[in-house]
């Protein structure tokens, strides 16, 4: 018997054996069969005892290949079973991506915030600070102040609502304008959003209530030249490259000279269009210079200093901005309406 | 204020495109609402008469009108059933092919089987009146036959409707806007006022010998100039008046009143006449009105007036509110024969006050108290004379009585080259500025000084009374949109200030937990604070109202988020919104007692429905849902020292028992969260278990403004978890427990967190499981079991005595 043939027939049936095994478990039992104590190799290791001592180290030598390459075997191929066996448990694991995500429900601003906010943002790039007053305001302030006394027809540009005697809903964010002077030495400048009231029915173009930015910029040597400049600027931001601005004379009591600013129309660009009651202009916000009896009146040197100030109806913003056809739905809150921004 | 292009071009010649006039006006700073042509839809009517008219064989109501439209053109058949036709008539027709203003084409047509070809037309079917017309509008015999309706009616015109600022008070009359138009666009024209002149009636004698002025308070009428037209016949004015006042949008009366109408729209000074026969003695008194005083207006109201009012009066009554409206004892009627012309000028405050008192707004109170031209008073005065003595018999009275106790002094103003420069940003010469003045009207005198001017104030512009005023005009000429654009540089740097960061960042943490931001009105009704139960807060009815509100829907000011918000969840809730989450920040305001400011602090409020997460199966999952936002907004601010502790007697509009005050420090109630309460919800349509919460928003800056962020070093030992699981009697607030525990675990408890609670099956009844997982950690060393073993067991010793609480499963 020649023990080296053993070997090659062990080997050659090994070989075929592992091609068949397709679990861990028959694999561990070829693993018995052939490199257990009681298996094919070791048979052979017992067998040595009989052979001629000069063939010993030959067979125990080959014996011992075999050994090694049988247990190679195995472990290739118990990493290809395993693989195998993660493969089958990923595609049982398997999900539909397709299915939605869990809902997280972000809350949404307010198209009048996303106005305030973007106004405020460009103002603070530009060295602006945001001062505030209160909504309940004297005559004093509101008015006398504002360059607007009693008895004035200025008073019929806005129809007040009052508290009594003294207070009222300021109806315009100017009386910052004077707190601020007050409060603090030039240079100002500064910005005022902030909700304003006025004795108006609500229809879909008015409301007695609304919000308005309020800006005033107050310095040795200001300009007209530097308020058409910085009202460009604002306006490009607002509204885009594109847009025209013009600057027309108008009236306001605590300006002069005063200043009606439109921009050429966003829909038609200035053809006309019932959006512009077919001018090719909007309004978007009165200015002007400070007249020199609010800076007076205000504590401030008139022939030192000069400045100016200019006044933006930010629910008129937001309606131009997204398209919306009535101030009323601005109140509303419908939550398809809110979830539109 | 509303203009005539035809009109105007009687003062000033000017060839501009309607159009072009129209953006010249408003960047004048007269701004054009909108432009009207009258012969709107027009084009195509023409003139044509009635030859003949035959019967239509077939229809007792209709006619065959046998139209010409031309000397020898042919007779063109109109079927009409208007009742007023007849032969020989001139009409407006419209052929067949002509489009009618309504945007109608006429075209030929059989009516009962007779072939009509055109269309005789009614007033309103040409759109000249807004009711239906009877019948066709005849023409006048001389009419021209087949000429342009247009041209025959002078609608070739186009109304002009300004919107005029106060300040242009100088451009409420035509020869006003002319000349604004002369000064701005058109120099090398004239400005065309009216040649004055007519005849005095020398053998009336003098005015003096018929009237007496006597002017007792100059301060409220320093100027006052009356003149006597005897002999008028009042009838209907001349077409050419009455088709300037309606271009005006006045409405014709009657001869003397239209005079006067049209003075006032030509030289923007308002006019009265008295029916000179009635007032007594002849005698004018220009005075205060007693208090009390009594006097029937031309509207047919009695007014009472005050001792501040000026009135006009004879020896014995008040004949007109000065400058406001007529008498009725004295009003031109059509027995009046004599007419007494009043032009003045009065004081405008007091003009605004009385008008104001009385509620009667007029043509005339609005001109007097923007200022009229005190200088033209007497030209006004002598216009009015011209046109009322060219009607049939007027004798003018010889004379005019000027009373002008207090003479205009023209305003004179010292302005610099230099200062206009500098505040316009432009470089104009000396002369430049001179000129720009000098083409606006005004007297420019150069000083001593460089550059420097005395400008004297023309006593038509009212409203320019010092230096700013007139580089508003030097602007106005150079052209606002020729002045450069520059940019200040800014000194400082853009800022919010903390609190406004404060304010964006809690509501971009609301919106991180899913509330969506709301505006609503902080004018609000009372009512509704009602039926929401509100008032019986205290602080919520603080009510400040409005005293002159718009109506009951927009009387108070709020005093809580709460209405606000309330109406947002419900109106959405009733257009089958299955949830929402919102939150509003805003300014709610207090009454402090008469005549105090009141108070106004800014709330954050927010409400919830929709939620289904039965949290700690309590049944209230809009209330967990809502308490974990602000929870995660607390901890987000840095806010560590607030509870949420039962609210036991205050605001009943809210669930008895799912209500809480919010506190800081245990002692400070900042806020409050609740459920509405379930009867009030279902009155106002709230889905069931709605829930509210509203917080003092400057209090949360005010306790947490100061804290910044700092780091700690990370702990690297480990952490030793125990689960607690406690029985005890239900009445005991968890919170509490929480509270307890994390006093006893000390500095090493880390982590503290309930994870279950329960009742039912193995409890006895009346009390409560309740599980924690404690977590326990020292900063410098590795706890040991011993340690964490003595803590823990001290706590539940602590919890045993305190609260009776029994570890469960012992």
């Amino acid at each position: 018997m020649d023990l080296l043939d053993d070997l090659k027939k062990i080997e050659n049936e090994a070989e075929e054996e592992l091609k068949e095994v397709e679990s861990l478990d028959q694999l561990e039992e070829l693993r018995i069969k052939y490199l257990g104590k009681k298996g094919a190799v070791q048979s052979v290791f017992s067998k040595m005892g009989k052979i001629k001592p000069e063939q010993r180290p030959v067979v125990g030598k080959e014996a011992n290949i075999l050994k090694n390459k049988i247990q190679n075997w195995l472990g290739e191929h118990q990493e290809r079973l395993e693989k195998k066996a993660a493969q089958k448990r990923f595609e049982a694991e398997k999900i539909d991506v397709t299915l939605p995500g869990g809902k997280v429900e972000a809350g949404r601003s307010h198209p009048l915030s996303l106005v305030t906010k973007e106004m405020e943002d460009i103002f603070i790039g530009l060295g602006f600070e945001i001062a505030e007053g209160p909504e309940v305001e004297s005559e004093y302030y509101n008015f006398e102040a504002l360059n607007i006394p009693a008895h004035h027809p200025a008073r019929d540009l806005q129809d007040t609502l009052y508290i009594d005697d003294h207070y009222l809903l300021r109806t315009h964010t100017s009386p910052v304008q004077v707190r601020t002077m007050e409060a603090q030495e030039p240079p100002v400048r500064i910005i005022a959003p902030g909700r304003v009231y006025r004795s108006d029915e609500l229809d879909a173009s008015h409301s007695p209530i609304f919000h308005q930015t309020e800006g005033l910029v107050i310095d040795k040597g200001i300009s007209f030249s530097d308020l058409k400049g910085s009202i460009e600027l604002i306006v490009e931001a607002l509204f885009g490259k594109d847009r025209d601005v013009r600057f027309r004379p108008s009236y306001f009591p605590f300006t002069e000279p005063s200043a009606e600013v439109d921009v050429s129309c966003i829909v038609c660009g200035g053809e006309g269009c019932p959006l512009c009651s077919r001018t090719g202009w909007l309004e978007i916000m009165g200015a002007g210079m400070v007249h020199p009896n609010v800076l007076e009146m205000s504590g401030y040197n008139k022939n030192v200093y000069s400045g100016f100030a200019f006044g933006v109806g930010l629910d008129r913003l937001a309606l131009l901005k997204y398209g919306i056809d009535d101030i009323r739905v601005l109140y509303e809150n419908d939550k398809r309406f809110l979830h539109q921004f | 204020m509303q203009i005539s292009y035809n009109w105007l071009k009687k003062y000033i010649d000017i060839n501009f495109t309607p159009a072009d006039l129209s953006e010249k006006l408003t960047m004048a700073g007269l701004e054009v609402e909108g432009v009207d042509y009258l012969g709107e839809g027009l084009d195509d009517i023409i003139i044509a008469r009635i030859e003949k008219i035959k019967e239509h064989p077939d229809a007792d109501k209709l006619v065959i009108c046998m139209v010409k439209t031309g000397s020898d053109t042919e007779l063109i058949p109109v079927v009409t059933g208007a009742p007023n036709v007849e032969a020989g008539q001139m009409v407006p027709f419209a052929e067949v092919g002509a489009v009618l203003p309504g945007g109608m084409q006429i075209e030929e047509v059989k009516l009962r089987g007779e072939l009509s070809r055109g269309m005789i037309c009614s007033k309103d079917e040409l759109g000249l009146q807004e009711e239906r017309a009877a019948g066709i509008m005849v023409l006048d015999d001389d009419a021209p036959l087949g000429g342009s309706f247009i041209k025959y009616k002078r609608l070739d015109d186009y109304i002009f409707k300004l919107d005029l600022t106060p300040n242009y008070a100088r451009c409420l009359g035509m020869i006003g806007v002319a000349r604004e138009i002369k000064s701005l666009y058109a120099q090398e024209k004239t400005l065309n006022t009216p040649p004055i002149s007519f005849e005095e009636a020398e053998e009336l004698g003098d005015i003096n010998d018929y009237v007496e002025v006597e002017i007792e308070d100059p301060d409220l009428c320093p100027r006052y100039t009356a003149r006597l037209v005897k002999n008028v016949q009042i009838k209907e004015s001349p077409e050419w008046i009455q088709r300037r006042l309606k271009a005006a949008g006045i409405r014709p009366i009657n001869n003397v009143v239209d005079i006067s109408n049209f003075v006032l729209m030509e030289y923007n000074q308002p006019l009265h006449t008295f029916d000179f026969n009635k007032i007594k003695d002849g005698k004018i008194i220009v005075r205060r009105a007693k208090a009390e005083e009594k006097m029937l207006t031309l509207d047919e109201e009695e007014r009472i007036l005050d001792d501040e009012m000026l009135v006009i009066s004879d020896p014995e009554k008040a004949v007109a509110v000065g400058g406001v409206m007529g008498g009725a004892n004295t009003e031109v009627t059509e027995e009046t024969t004599d007419v007494l012309i009043e032009s003045a000028y009065f004081n405008p405050v007091s003009i605004r006050k009385t008008a104001k008192k009385l509620g009667m707004h007029s043509d005339s109170s609005h001109r007097f108290e923007r200022g009229v031209d005190i200088e033209k008073v007497i030209e006004a005065n002598n216009r009015a004379c011209q046109m009322l003595a060219k009607c049939d018999g007027a004798r003018v009275v010889p004379g005019v009585i000027d009373n002008y106790p207090l003479k205009f002094e023209p305003a004179v103003i010292t302005l610099t080259a230099e200062r206009v420069n500098e505040l316009l940003g432009i470089e104009l010469e000396a002369a430049e500025v001179k000129e720009s003045l000098e083409r606006l009207g005004f007297t420019v005198e150069k000083t001593t000084g460089e550059g420097e001017f005395e400008v004297t104030v023309p006593s038509f512009r009212t409203d320019v009374e010092q230096g700013a005023d007139l580089v508003e005009e030097i602007a106005r000429v150079y052209g606002y949109n020729k002045i450069p654009s520059t940019r200040p540089i800014s000194k400082q740097r853009g800022k919010r200030s903390p609190r406004q960061k404060f304010e964006a960042k809690v509501k971009k943490l609301l919106q991180a937990g899913g509330l969506d931001e709301v505006i609503t009105y902080s004018l609000q009704d009372k009512k509704s604070y009602q039926d929401l139960n509100l008032t019986q807060f205290e602080d919520y009815a603080k009510f400040v109202s409005i005293k002159n509100p718009l109506s009951e829907a927009f009387g108070i000011l709020r005093t809580t988020l709460l209405p606000g918000i309330i109406e947002v969840l419900s109106s959405n809730a009733r257009r089958q919104g299955s949830e929402m989450a919102v939150f509003e920040t805003g300014t709610v305001f207090r009454n402090k007692g008469l005549s105090s400011r009141p108070e106004e602090l800014n709330k954050l409020g927010g409400g919830i429905f929709g939620q289904n997460n039965n949290l700690w199966q309590q049944g209230a999952p809009n209330f967990f849902a809502l308490k974990g936002v602000l929870e995660m907004l607390f901890n987000r601010v840095q806010l560590d020292k607030y509870s949420f502790i039962a609210d036991n007697d205050n605001r009943d509009f809210l669930h008895p028992g799912r209500r809480a005050e919010i506190k800081y420090d245990q002692t400070q109630t900042f806020g409050f969260i609740g459920e509405i309460h379930p009867e009030l919800a279902d009155q106002n349509n709230l889905p069931a278990g709605t829930t509210v919460f509203e917080l003092d928003l400057d209090f949360l800056f005010e306790i947490t403004a100061e804290k910044s962020y700092q780091y700690h070093k990370l702990v690297k030992y480990p952490v030793l978890a125990r689960d607690l699981a406690i029985v005890m009697a239900e009445d005991i607030a968890v919170g509490d427990i929480h509270q307890a525990i994390r006093a006893k675990g000390g500095s090493m408890l880390k982590g503290l967190e309930l994870f279950d609670i329960y009742q039912g099956d193995q409890i006895e009844d009346g009390y409560q499981s309740a599980a924690f997982e404690l977590k326990f950690q020292a900063e410098d060393r590795t706890l040991t079991d011993q340690e964490v073993n003595e803590r823990f067991n001290q706590i539940v010793n602590h919890l045993k005595e305190e609260y009776s609480a029994e570890i469960r499963g012992n």
